[in-house]
């Protein structure tokens, strides 16, 4: 009996060796698109030994970007998890006029290349652009200053929580919420106490993605930072300015920090899908 | 607490939801608003709790107006169609929810909680399963908890949206007896939605049906079904079969020559009405009996201690469904057998349009 369910199955299956060879051509795409390139980051930043490894990264300018880096995506993530909640409760919530148009207006950074999207601040608040004149009238720099870098990455970064959190928020409807109105609930009440714990799972994933393309947003944050060294320089400006300088070492060693901390984000994610996992088999 | 509804009126942007209902609930009283899907009912359960405003109208409260209240300022229970349980509480924080949610100065204690939770899951019969999450109970438990729930912050109303629509068959029939002890033992003025008339019959002390955002009929619910207003409420509640007649000069005749007994009625104007009869107020007698009209016995179905048989005469086929004790003996499909009414309901259908056909006047000859 057991022998011929078996025997049922493997017809069913692909041949063993379909199968292995498909198996093989996966794990191979995967090593030389992702895992070659890592290895040679790391590689190539180790390239002339620890000591060099340790001068590139403690070096000032390599330091302020670690600093500058973190501090845009400090500024920038809980900012854009607030707007994100916030537009996925409009969305996923209610239903009102030019909802449709809210929601792909927040899927715009997703669909303009990011090249633009730093054009746009440079043509808002440049010297040349609109806001210009009045902003350096009381001394206040946007564009090539922090600020600016800032808001490059919130506007890149802006749909990752609110796509995350839509959809799920949109399933799980509004009787609980209902219900805890009637209850007695304030607003705050609710969205502490029923909203937010229910979407946690899918706002820290949303979080991490928009963590990760924070700390490495390159286009728009080139167009607005105006690469002055130790002060608008994020990681991955930083690493192309040693790249185009011909230290590759140091390139590579600030960018296998950068790598690095975008390997920490997934691996919090991979932990954290394992802990819903168990959690869902629990419940 | 004592409801009224005076001229309620929803529109959800050119739809009309509902269309001027009065309703007045009295202190402790257990109502059923039933209707078909669409026909109002639920938007009309929200308005009274606050969770939609109507278009016009007021909700009155013990004679106070409590239109522009908040849900929570109405002290109201609800109980969702879906239960809408926290589900990432468990059962307790479920409960204790409402009870935990208030200011400060007005929350009980822990230990007041905690009690009050207690007693609450007695209440419902789900003491031991406070520290279960909502997905590892029942669909019958669950219920049950989004009542506990709902009485935690004692209300003056409880109002209740298909309390049972999700539930399965034998579940649903225990816990409708289950409530109906419930709502006896509390006394709570009740209202609760339902599609379902054996439900609303058996738990309502008063049934309203409900279609097209307007009230057909409201009363208990041996009127509603001995004293249908009108051919809607008559069809929707119960089976019904339907004889086309002509009246002149006050005198009833069935197209079909069945035997609609009765005197001239003066109060009957003339032109062609519609007569139901319910299944169950056929009355077969033998063949060569000198009762009734003649017909023909096309089917013949046993449903246990019931029979459903399938009369016709001259074209048109009603139905009957009685006991088995009063069918004539012999009777088989093919059979002849003569055919009367112990009553029927009689609606004039001529120059109505469609859409009033509902105040059709109501004649009923017992």
């Amino acid at each position: 009996m057991a022998h011929d369910v078996t025997r049922a199955q493997c017809q069913i299956g692909e041949a063993p060796v379909v199968r292995a060879g498909l198996i093989g051509l996966a794990l191979g795409v995967v090593a030389v698109v992702l895992v070659l390139p890592l290895i040679v980051v790391f590689s190539e930043a180790l390239a002339k030994g620890v000591a060099a490894y340790g001068r590139a990264i403690i070096q000032p300018d390599a330091l302020a970007a670690i600093r500058l880096t973190l501090l845009v995506a400090a500024i920038a993530v809980p900012l854009n998890t607030v707007f994100g909640i916030f537009a996925a409760w409009c969305l996923g919530k209610f239903d009102f006029p030019g909802r449709s148009l809210l929601s792909a207006l927040i899927d715009l950074p997703f669909s303009v290349s990011p090249v633009i999207s730093g054009m746009v601040f440079v043509l808002l608040f440049g010297l040349q652009g609109y806001f210009g004149p009045l902003l350096a009238a009381h001394d206040i720099a946007i564009v090539f200053a922090v600020p600016g870098i800032v808001l490059a990455t919130l506007f890149v970064t802006f749909p990752f929580v609110a796509r995350q959190l839509t959809p799920l928020m949109r399933q799980q409807g509004t009787d609980e919420e209902e219900a805890a109105i009637i209850l007695g609930a304030s607003w705050w009440q609710v969205l502490r106490r029923v909203t937010l714990p229910n979407i946690r799972w899918g706002l820290l994933y949303g979080v991490l993605l928009c963590n990760a393309r924070a700390m490495g947003e390159f286009g728009a944050v080139a167009v607005v930072s105006g690469h002055i060294r130790g002060v608008t320089n994020t990681m991955p400006l930083h690493v192309e300015v040693l790249y185009n300088e011909y230290q590759a070492a140091a390139a590579f060693a600030v960018a296998s920090v950068l790598a690095l901390l975008g390997l920490a984000t997934l691996v919090a994610k991979t932990v954290l899908e394992r802990l819903q996992a168990v959690r869902t088999e629990v419940v | 607490m004592r409801v009224e509804l005076a001229g309620i009126t929803k529109h959800f942007g050119s739809t009309r939801a509902l269309d001027c209902v009065d309703l007045t609930v009295g202190n402790g009283e257990l109502v059923a608003l039933l209707g078909p899907s669409g026909s109002g009912k639920t938007s009309l359960l929200r308005i009274i709790g606050g969770l939609e405003q109507p278009t016009g109208g007021r909700v009155l409260f013990d004679g106070e107006d409590a239109t522009g209240l908040t849900p929570a300022e109405r002290g109201i229970g609800f109980v969702f169609q879906h239960y809408a349980l926290f589900r990432h509480m468990s059962v307790f924080d479920n409960v204790a929810f409402g009870l935990r949610v208030r200011k400060r100065s007005d929350r009980p204690a822990g230990a007041a909680i905690k009690q009050r939770v207690g007693e609450l899951l007695d209440l419902v019969q789900l003491s031991g399963l406070g520290g279960r999450l909502p997905s590892q109970i029942s669909g019958g438990q669950r219920q049950r908890v989004a009542l506990a729930r709902a009485l935690a912050v004692a209300p003056k109303l409880l109002l209740l949206d298909e309390p049972f629509g999700a539930l399965d068959a034998a579940v649903r029939h225990d816990l409708r007896a289950w409530l109906g002890e419930l709502h006896a033992q509390l006394g709570l003025t009740t209202l609760f939605v339902t599609h379902d008339q054996a439900e609303a019959f058996e738990l309502g002390h008063r049934v309203a049906i409900l279609r097209d955002g307007r009230i057909e009929q409201i009363g208990a619910p041996d009127e509603i079904y001995e004293a249908p207003r009108n051919p809607f409420v008559m069809e929707f509640v119960g089976r019904a079969n339907r004889l086309s007649c002509t009246i002149r000069n006050g005198r009833i005749r069935a197209t079909a020559g069945w035997e609609l007994a009765g005197g001239p009625d003066p109060m009957l104007p003339d032109g062609a009405a519609t007569a139901y009869v319910r299944p169950d107020d056929v009355v077969i007698h033998h063949a060569a009996a000198r009762l009734g009209a003649a017909a023909q016995i096309r089917h013949r179905a046993a449903l246990g201690n019931r029979v459903r048989l399938v009369i016709e005469r001259d074209g048109e086929v009603i139905e009957a469904e009685i006991s088995r004790y009063e069918v004539p003996d012999g009777l088989l499909a093919g059979s002849s057998a003569r055919v009367s009414f112990r009553r029927f309901h009689i609606f004039t259908d001529q120059h109505l349009p469609a859409r009033s056909a509902r105040r059709a006047v109501r004649l009923e000859v017992v």
